[in-house]
């Protein structure tokens, strides 16, 4: 289960809620889960660059 | 945490932004919504022993107002200065708390700095906020600012909710991380008819929860990486 999973299936259950606050908390875990994955991308570049890293070796 | 909301503003009920901010308060949480124009006595004046009791049970202090001519409305002043009086070592007990200001602005935030049309910065601003929470020993947290609440989009005003809450409710300054962990404990509070959405709920908080996990780990293992690098 991937972003693309969290992100369908937060924006239909987001449907399912008649509580505003709640549609809110479904919302900012849906721009959360964005960032998120943005930062887990950067992060494992990061990663590969560093232990990749030949002035180090 | 016990945090209590000093909402300073004349007509509290005719404010959307303050209605908007009162229908956010999370259910669960210790939060005491204190406003100051419906808490002040017939004659004027606030019971300060009252007052006190108040600050003493809370562990941070929200100071919640709209920018009238650069400083809160006169209700806060008076509160603070019938609330506090005499020399301040007697306020010696209270140390430790934390406060925070969460300011409603005409303008839009971007106005309040250098070369913009308002010249001065918040931070410049708020110093009095910042002076008074650093004489009685407080921690003075970053305040949270909601400029130009009417021309905000429906997207901006959900997110504007999740970020009262999480003021109100989290260790702050918060980090990335511990906003996900939030927000996941808070899907889990959720209660849906139908049992397999509920189970789908649960299933995204434990994703999530996990997809945070695993932004903690590839962290740590960066930090160690950088530490033990030489240049």
């Amino acid at each position: 289960m991937d972003e693309q999973w969290l992100q369908q299936t937060l924006a239909e259950l987001s449907s399912k809620m008649p509580q505003y606050q709640d549609r809110a908390l479904l919302a900012a875990t849906q721009i959360y889960v964005t960032e998120l994955a943005q930062r887990l991308t950067n992060g494992q570049g990061e990663l590969d660059g560093r232990i990749w890293n030949h002035e180090q070796w | 945490m016990r945090t209590l909301i000093l909402v300073a503003h004349p007509e509290v009920a005719n404010s959307p932004t303050q209605q908007f901010l009162k229908a956010s308060l999370p259910g669960s949480a210790e939060l005491m919504w204190h406003d100051l124009s419906a808490s002040v006595g017939p004659d004027g004046r606030f019971q300060r022993e009252a007052e006190l009791a108040l600050v003493r049970n809370a562990e941070r202090l929200v100071l919640q107002f709209p920018f009238y001519w650069y400083s809160a409305p006169f209700i806060l002043k008076q509160w603070q200065e019938q609330t506090f009086t005499g020399e301040v070592e007697q306020y010696h007990d209270l140390a430790g708390k934390e406060l925070v200001v969460v300011l409603s602005l005409g303008q839009a935030e971007t106005t309040y700095q250098a070369g913009a049309s308002e010249r001065f910065s918040l931070s410049e601003l708020l110093r009095p906020y910042q002076a008074f929470a650093e004489k009685l020993g407080w921690r003075y947290l970053p305040p949270l600012v909601i400029g130009q609440f009417s021309y905000l989009a429906e997207a901006e005003k959900q997110q504007l909710l999740i970020q009262y809450q999480q003021l109100l409710t989290l260790p702050q300054p918060a980090s990335f991380s511990e906003r996900g962990i939030w927000l996941a404990q808070y899907l889990r509070t959720l209660r849906l008819t139908d049992p397999q959405q509920q189970q789908q709920l649960a299933l995204v908080a434990t994703q999530l929860q996990e997809q945070v996990a695993e932004y903690q780990d590839l962290q740590e293992q960066l930090r160690e990486i950088r530490a033990g690098e030489r240049d």
